[in-house]
């Protein structure tokens, strides 16, 4: 099998992008990681130009361990899961749009931002005793969410951990402090509900249900300081 | 006051991350280097489960079952500490958070393990190595949104420095992101990188699992033992080059496993082993697939239609595919490294102030490990290392601090390294390398071996190890540039092929993983013994053994 690759290609972070096409010959049920490690093999582009390898994250390669996260023809995908049999040619593999690109393929998820509402719940809540969620940490849901990157939207995956986490049974006082912190800013007032990560996230998991769940309870200690 | 000792844990898999945690508990500052970015590890992929049993006779049927399995190769102390500290050790997973499940009172819920008669083994969901990973994650993360703990990601590790003593106490690392040479001083450092499943073309282990660290360890002076064991998983689904272990869920799931006889399906294991059936061990289930077949091809078909309704739902991305509950072809891989580098009682290397803890030591597995002891001896063997390391510098003290300038040195000394790795006009291309090196060292060191294999594959080694001298890296890129590190690392991981080669030329006999058709059987008197390697610039690796005692009182230890 026979298929051509277009792929968005940096430098170094401040690096201006640039697009490289590569055509190669695979077996039956490739995926984009066999791809990326055939080209490092041979790095030599349709026009028969050679170039340095493209980089690009990967652990595991069975769809757990969540680093291979990029896009593929506009949808954010696990590279290692995702077959290119049947994707239309020219296939478009770009970063993960939403992060800092480190180098081509290679995302720097800086989270800083995440990181402090997570650790806002942290503080008020002994989170050193959580039983973990399955998200496997890809960001994937990040990436398909139109809010996330525009605003400062902590995103689905942390609202996601935070809420099974409240679901574990926190103190009423810990809980409300950890409530409060999501209706800052960020917090998920900023979900428009486009409904984009729970049809991406390769776990499957709810996230749209849990969003809905924090937005309930929100709600609910809304109207509690309403009269009190 | 005396000065905060300071201990560096190498690796961030789950016995680095246990090792870390045991330290911090114990209030020793720590600072955690991995290769990987955070979170990100084998033990993710583990779906083995966690042997522990808090009953008296089922601590003996343990201890007695794993020291068999591996032919008495072991540390038994090792070994009989693990099997005493299991059950305690899954409580205290338990209360941190990992979901083992449960009965309905409360208590573990026991599932058949690899080789057990009796259920004593814990599972948390269908990976019960990503819960156990996660859980350790989310504590550490703790710890150092506190300030207690410095977790530097991405960094390769180069060599280590000694001071006049010959005390390691300080250690030169690269950086991934942007190939930043950089010492970090120490006054111990434990070592968990993991294992060699990399090496081979099919494995279960992540790609960069290749004993890079080992393999410089092993050149500084640090011993191997048992490195010729190399364990396979029998039953591992394909996915587009990667495997997967299936057995730890088949046993879970009680699936079963089966190859076509005359047209129909034949549960060879059920009708063959009786009192294992699907459980039997993975060394056994592979002989006998070998004496069914009689080919190189093992494979077998998994039923898993007994599986829980859910089992299919919780599986994620890849599992979840399966559901169609047609049976699937599964055949072996590579998934363990039961030998490694040498350590003592105190899990210190033949290397002072230098640790070892999880895959990369040999303790407690022998010839042949049984899976659901992998992640009982990666945590446990992390907190020995743990208070290992505290102790050895309670002992000597905290180490002299090395002077800035022996610092600078090592650091100046492997940045003209890469200078001249990145100024060769060679034409060998890294990664054509190491896909050479993994075709010949599973054609060597697969599951049959004879002295004409072995051999024709330490001459390829040999030839493959010129050629990284030629190596060419034409991408200078100081961003994220793999190339680069697979070129430097390359002939580290041939070094360590040709001492897995020499020390599988050595042992003249046939034990556990580690099979020579030309010697089919066990040689007691010569080689009831566990190998130990040296590295000599000179000759290369230098194979001994050491003995291991009086190994017929071993089973009635306690």
């Amino acid at each position: 099998m026979k298929k051509l690759f277009k792929i968005k290609r940096q430098d170094s972070p401040e690096g201006q992008n640039y697009w490289e096409e590569f055509e190669m010959v695979l077996p039956v049920g490739a995926t984009l990681i066999q791809v990326l490690e055939q080209i490092r093999l041979r790095p030599i582009t349709v026009n028969q130009q050679a170039v340095n390898p493209v980089a690009w994250d990967s652990c595991c390669h069975q769809a757990i361990c969540g680093s291979c996260a990029m896009t593929v023809n506009g949808r954010p995908v696990l590279a290692c899961s995702t077959v290119v049999e049947d994707l239309p040619e020219p296939v478009v593999v770009e970063p993960l749009s939403s992060f800092g690109v480190m180098r081509d393929l290679v995302v720097t998820f800086d989270g800083a931002r995440q990181v402090a509402f997570l650790d806002g719940a942290r503080q008020a809540a002994p989170l050193r005793n959580v039983t973990p969620t399955p998200c496997i940490d890809c960001n994937v849901c990040m990436e398909a969410c139109p809010q996330y990157g525009n605003s400062d939207y902590v995103g689905p995956k942390v609202l996601y951990q935070m809420a099974e986490g409240l679901k574990q049974g926190l103190e009423t006082r810990l809980a409300t402090s950890v409530i409060k912190s999501l209706m800052n800013e960020g917090g998920v007032d900023d979900c428009q509900n486009a409904q984009n990560c729970v049809q991406v996230c390769p776990q499957k998991l709810p996230l749209t249900e849990s969003i809905a769940y924090l937005k309930r309870e929100v709600a609910i200690q809304a109207f509690k300081e309403l009269f009190r | 006051m005396s000065p905060q000792p300071h201990i560096i844990v190498v690796g961030a898999g789950i016995s680095g991350m246990m090792s870390a945690l045991t330290l911090l508990e114990e209030g020793v500052n720590v600072t955690l280097l991995s290769f990987s970015k955070k979170g990100k590890s084998d033990g993710l992929s583990t779906r083995f489960g966690f042997s522990a049993s808090g009953k008296e006779d089922e601590i003996l049927a343990h201890q007695q079952e794993t020291l068999s399995a591996g032919e008495f190769l072991v540390n038994t102390t090792f070994v009989s500490e693990m099997v005493k500290n299991a059950f305690s050790l899954g409580q205290k997973l338990q209360k941190w958070g990992v979901p083992f499940a449960c009965e309905e009172d409360g208590s573990f819920q026991h599932f058949l393990g690899e080789g057990q008669k009796q259920s004593r083994t814990l599972h948390a969901g269908l990976t019960t190595g990503f819960y156990i990973t996660k859980t350790l994650e989310a504590r550490l993360k703790a710890y150092e949104a506190d300030g207690l703990l410095k977790h530097d990601e991405e960094w390769e590790f180069l060599s280590l420095i000694k001071n006049s003593h010959g005390r390691a106490c300080g250690l030169v690392a690269q950086s991934r992101k942007n190939f930043e040479i950089k010492s970090f001083a120490f006054d111990a450092a434990i070592f968990c990188t993991g294992g060699i499943g990399g090496l081979f073309q099919t494995t279960t282990q992540p790609a960069h699992a290749c004993g890079v660290a080992v393999s410089r360890l092993w050149q500084e002076g640090a011993l191997l033992a048992n490195p010729e064991f190399i364990q396979w998983h029998p039953f591992c689904l394909e996915h587009a080059g990667q495997y997967i272990g299936m057995g730890g869920l088949a046993r879970k799931e009680n699936a079963r496993f089966f190859v076509t006889r005359a047209g129909k399906p034949f549960y060879l294991f059920e009708e063959l082993y009786p009192a294992y059936k699907n459980s039997l061990p993975s060394l056994v289930a592979l002989r006998t697939l070998k004496k069914y077949f009689k080919t190189e091809d093992l494979g077998c078909q998994a039923d898993f239609s007994s599986a829980r309704k859910d089992f299919f739902k919780e599986g994620g991305a890849l599992l979840g595919s399966l559901n169609s509950g047609r049976p699937f072809f599964v055949k072996p891989a590579v998934t363990y490294w039961p030998g490694g580098l040498w350590v003592d009682q105190t899990m210190q290397t033949s290397l002072a102030g230098v640790f070892a803890a999880g895959e990369c030591q040999y303790q407690g597995h022998g010839a042949n490990a049984l899976e659901d002891n992998i992640l009982l001896s990666s945590l446990f063997s992390g907190v020995k290392a743990a208070k290992g390391a505290a102790a050895y510098i309670a002992a000597e003290g905290v180490s002299d601090s090395i002077s800035q300038k022996i610092q600078n040195d090592e650091e100046a000394r492997q940045r003209n390294i890469q200078d001249e790795f990145l100024n060769r006009s060679g034409r060998e291309n890294p990664w054509a390398l190491f896909s050479d090196l993994k075709q010949d060292l599973s054609d060597g060191l697969g599951l049959v071996r004879d002295l004409r294999k072995l051999q024709t594959t330490q001459s390829k080694v040999l030839e493959l190890k010129e050629k990284c001298d030629q190596v060419f890296i034409p991408d200078k890129n100081i961003h994220a540039n793999d190339s680069y590190l697979m070129a430097r690392a390359i002939k580290d991981m041939v070094l360590l092929g040709q001492g897995l080669i020499a020390a599988s030329i050595a042992r003249k006999e046939s034990r556990g993983w580690h099979y020579r058709s030309d010697f089919p059987r066990g040689d007691d008197d010569h080689f009831m013994k566990i190998s130990r390697v040296v590295y000599d610039e000179k000759q290369g690796p230098v194979v001994g053994y050491e003995d291991v005692g009086d190994w017929q009182n071993k089973l009635s230890v306690a």
